[in-house]
């Protein structure tokens, strides 16, 4: 069992590798391979940034564009994976930059006091609402977040990045990553509370 | 803040698996001793829980092929570019290597002149050569020209 999961690994560890080693001299066919391997997460982590269906593919597209351009500069000493969504968080900051500029630099709208409050929240009363109708009221809450709190927990929790990941593809310090994942899930926690409405 | 409070503010990220190995062992041994504490690691494994099971929005159907032939366009306009590139290139090398190499041929021009006795001044000669290198730049710029006029009415033709 252990050595047939080892293979399965190691497999797809070569098969990337390959890929990569054909994408350098410029073979279409393996970037479509990375693509088709890629597609739904990086789809979904640009979707959960920019929020709009097709400026996310956009994005998308443009992101592979770039990663044809710059193949030759990726380090292969480094994760590819980390590489292609730094790439693509480069991309979708310059676009909100450009488009929606007072969610970037703003993470924090509503200030610590809000988030002081969830703590006198007991426990049974999130269970409950996260019992009701937990996947959609999760995603509504995410969409609700501002941008740089949306980012870190789809790469945590959707792309299961660890912190030193997520520092590579944000490029930022661990410590700066591990202050935003406490305060993105404050802020999600209020929120999933707020909208429910049965705050006291 | 004393130790519950540090503790407890550190229970989002014990549930998002987040903490150095001397954190998550400070939680744990907090956690032995306090049901308030280990109630509300639960509701933040709830939470926790929930945004891993978010479902996966889909692309569109077509997003990778259509990606792809963004791709195939773009190495193709990029090929044409360097051959262009690679063109002008070699017509300024032969460009400048014409300029170069007639003027000893004129020099030997005007010497056969004059053994064949013909009269043809040293200022002449000059002033021919010089027209002569204004030609082949002039030819060589239209031929540039041409070329670039060329590609940018295979590209505006490919986008449209």
């Amino acid at each position: 069992m252990m050595s047939r999961v080892a293979d399965a690994v190691w497999g797809v560890a070569v098969s990337l590798e390959c890929e990569l080693t054909r994408l350098r001299s410029g073979d279409v066919e393996a970037v479509a391979a990375l693509m088709a391997r890629y597609q739904h997460r990086l789809y979904r982590y640009l979707l959960r940034l920019v929020r709009q269906p097709a400026t996310a593919e956009d994005l998308f597209q443009q992101t592979w564009l770039r990663v044809m351009e710059r193949i030759q500069k990726y380090n292969p000493q480094h994760s590819f994976e980390g590489w292609l969504f730094a790439l693509a968080h480069n991309l979708a900051i310059d676009f909100l930059r450009r488009h929606q500029p007072e969610s970037l630099d703003d993470p924090l709208p509503s200030g610590d006091s809000r988030v002081e409050m969830i703590a006198g929240s007991g426990p049974g009363v999130l269970e409950q609402l996260l019992a009701r109708e937990r996947a959609g009221w999760m995603a509504e809450c995410v969409a609700e977040l501002p941008v740089v709190f949306r980012e870190v927990l789809t790469l945590r929790f959707e792309e299961e990045m660890r912190l030193e990941e997520i520092a590579t593809v944000l490029g930022l310090p661990l410590g700066t990553v591990k202050t935003r994942l406490h305060r993105a899930l404050k802020h999600l926690r209020h929120a999933v509370e707020e909208k429910s409405g049965v705050r006291n | 803040m004393n130790q519950h409070d540090d503790i407890r503010d550190l229970l989002s990220l014990a549930a998002a698996g987040a903490l150095d190995a001397a954190e998550q062992r400070q939680v744990e041994e907090h956690l032995r001793q306090c049901a308030a504490c280990r109630a509300e690691l639960e509701s933040w494994q709830r939470l926790t829980g929930a945004l891993e099971a978010l479902p996966t929005p889909q692309a569109t159907v077509g997003l990778v092929e259509r990606t792809r032939r963004q791709l195939e366009n773009q190495i193709a306009i990029r090929g044409e570019q360097r051959t262009r590139r690679t063109l002008f290139a070699w017509l300024i090398v032969v460009g400048w290597t014409i300029t170069f190499l007639t003027w000893p041929l004129f020099h030997w021009g005007s010497n056969l002149a004059g053994i064949l006795d013909i009269s043809v001044s040293e200022t002449g000669i000059t002033q021919v050569w010089i027209g002569y290198i204004v030609v082949t730049w002039t030819v060589t710029a239209i031929v540039a020209g041409l070329l670039g006029h060329r590609y940018r009415q295979n590209h505006e033709g490919s986008t449209i």
